[in-house]
């Protein structure tokens, strides 16, 4: 079993997994109003045994905090996890699932939705998620039959992306120029948030996250085979093809459902999956989880900032994902330079 | 008689044929070298024999199955190739590179075992790059590249063996060393089938030679001292060589000045 030997690696995922539970804990604790932490075991032992109160405290943990904590991991999660498979497939560390339209294909559903329905939708099976899937589906179609004569699967399919996704943004701006005075609400909810999360939508990221670990996990050796190129990969046994169409399926899949209930979170699945790399190699087989637990990580806290810091108005989280991933990568950037060149 | 191609065809652009009719027996334990001018469509006929290209017409089999019937997993546990272009920017180490040769044998969880490992290190032995094996794959020279791709190659234990130039980086005593280890593997019941370009070298430890010519036919397949031929030569690469084979079977090239060309 050689893969075990990798120490360090267990190391890092083991830490990753040690700051989510640490990350989800604060996130249950602070807010409008504070809870220690004791009082929030009581309550999850009362919960478990059955013998819960139905005081502020237990409303407020699990009505509010927690159902939003486990959008947030599960979205983090499931961005990420989606952002890693987009530079797999595209062989390309700037590929993101908004570089190829994904993202902006389900966004520009959900404001239609908005616009038409003349509300934001709370719910998961209403206007403004389903409109948001459909749409991020859509795009995801044309851009694969658009790209799929190619001989050059990857970069064709890269270069139609980037071309539906400035047209979708196009249409976004005009919307947004004629939406009269919901503009405000629509740039919010385009900014990215977790307020309009509840258990239904929490229950449904976090199937959606767990799948798609599950899968990816399973995929991971294919993936690393799939980075020394299409011919290569063939000849090792491969089915290129096969594997590029499903890994596409899942980055729309994911992108779509998470776009439809938080609106565009950026820079997750463009940060975490290079920290993870900087930190624990290229091997797949231990990027996927530790690209997974860094982006639950990094949304819950990016998320618990944006509710807390200017309490009780909201920040949009996206602002946060960028300020807190950004410097971070670009530390541990120097650092591997640094140590690289000396 | 385990590779066969029959009445293989191939065109990238429609009807501008790379290869025309090509019909092929690999005869097993044996080197088959296949020489040809550039753009004859060499690199081409080997990438249909593993079903990496879908020819238009004709087919490839092994052992009875047709390649194109075959899952591609299936194939690299029967047929390994070694490229020609490599893969630079790769960012794994020599290690993790030649691990990725036991794709085809993985078990479901995609873990690698100890025996995993043992394969890879005797394959990296192999080829004389055991030395190599913490290094990262980018930082080594075209003709480490070249052996640790061989290495994959052998790590993925199929019988039959595809090589596409694996000589153009390495330097003589390498290039003997190369034919040496291909010679040995022949031995433990290979089937190696490598494209090259030399005529001095190669032809001592190739059994049979294929003889491609600029149209994509097959002009000539038989033992080297068959096709080794001045005529023979000359007419398919348009050189003005004359080969001239001593009794102990090597060759000498010489090559009549006046008649050489510029690059046009």
């Amino acid at each position: 079993m050689y893969d075990f030997r990798k120490t360090h690696t267990f190391l890092v995922i083991f830490g990753l997994i040690l700051g989510v539970l640490l990350a989800l804990l604060i996130g249950l604790m602070v807010g409008s109003v504070k809870i220690s932490a004791t009082d929030i075991a009581n309550r999850i032992i009362d919960k478990i045994s059955g013998t819960a109160l139905d005081d502020s405290i237990s409303r407020i943990i699990f009505l509010s905090r927690l159902p939003r904590l486990i959008s947030a991991a599960s979205s983090g999660c499931a961005l990420a996890l989606a952002g890693l498979s987009t530079q797999t497939l595209f062989k390309n560390p700037l590929a993101t699932p908004s570089v190829i339209g994904i993202s902006n294909g389900a966004a520009l559903g959900a404001i239609i939705a908005q616009l038409v329905s003349n509300k934001l939708s709370l719910g998961f099976f209403e206007l403004v998620p389903l409109c948001s899937i459909l749409s991020g589906l859509t795009t995801t179609a044309i851009i694969f039959v658009l790209s799929r004569k190619s001989i050059f699967f990857g970069y064709s399919l890269l270069l139609a992306g980037i071309a539906i996704s400035s047209i979708c943004s196009s249409i976004m701006t005009a919307l947004l120029y004629i939406s009269g005075e919901r503009l405000q609400s629509i740039m919010f909810w385009l900014m990215g948030g977790l307020w309009l999360t509840n258990w239904t939508s929490a229950s449904i990221l976090m199937l959606l996250a767990f799948l798609v670990l599950i899968i990816l996990l399973f995929l991971s050796p294919s993936m690393n085979v799939a980075l020394i190129g299409e011919g290569p990969a063939h000849n090792l046994g491969l089915n290129v093809k096969k594997f590029q169409q499903l890994l596409l399926a899942i980055i729309a899949i994911t992108t779509s459902l998470v776009v439809s209930v938080t609106g565009v979170i950026g820079f997750i699945g463009l940060v975490v999956p290079h920290l993870a790399r900087l930190i624990i190699g290229t091997d797949n087989r231990f990027l996927v989880p530790a690209s997974a637990l860094g982006g639950a990580f990094l949304l819950i806290v990016a998320d618990t900032l944006a509710r807390t810091l200017a309490s009780p108005a909201e920040i949009p989280v996206g602002i946060f994902t960028a300020i807190i991933g950004a410097p971070i990568f670009l530390w541990i950037l120097q650092k591997k330079i640094s140590q690289t060149y000396t | 008689m385990s590779l066969i191609v029959k009445n293989l065809s191939f065109a990238y652009r429609k009807n501008k044929w790379v290869l025309r009719n090509i019909n092929l027996v690999i005869k097993d334990n044996c080197i088959t070298g296949l020489f040809g001018p550039n753009g004859s469509g060499k690199s081409t006929l080997l990438r249909c024999l593993n079903g990496g290209l879908k020819p238009q017409i004709g087919s490839v089999s092994h052992n009875d199955e047709r390649i194109d019937a075959l899952p591609p997993g299936e194939i690299a546990k029967r047929i390994a190739v070694v490229p020609q272009q490599i893969p630079i920017n790769i960012p794994f180490s020599v290690l993790q590179m030649v691990m990725l040769g036991r794709y085809a044998h993985r078990n479901i969880f995609g873990i690698s075992t100890t025996k995993d490992y043992d394969i890879v290190l005797t394959s990296l032995e192999r080829v004389g790059a055991a030395h190599l094996v913490d290094l990262p794959f980018d930082e080594l020279s075209g003709g480490e590249r070249q052996k640790v791709i061989l290495a994959q190659a052998l790590a993925q234990q199929a019988k039959t063996l595809l090589l596409d130039e694996p000589a153009s980086h390495l330097d003589i005593s390498h290039q003997l060393a190369l034919f040496s280890l291909l010679r040995s593997l022949t031995k433990e019941g290979y089937t190696i089938f490598v494209i090259c370009h030399d005529l001095i070298i190669s032809p001592l430890f190739t059994d049979l030679i294929v003889l491609l010519n600029n149209n994509g036919e097959i002009v000539a397949h038989g033992p080297p001292k068959d096709i080794l031929t001045s005529e023979l030569i000359t007419a398919v690469f348009q050189a003005p060589i004359s080969l001239c084979r001593k009794s102990d079977s090597s060759i000498t090239v010489s090559i009549d000045p006046n008649l050489l060309n510029p690059l046009a």
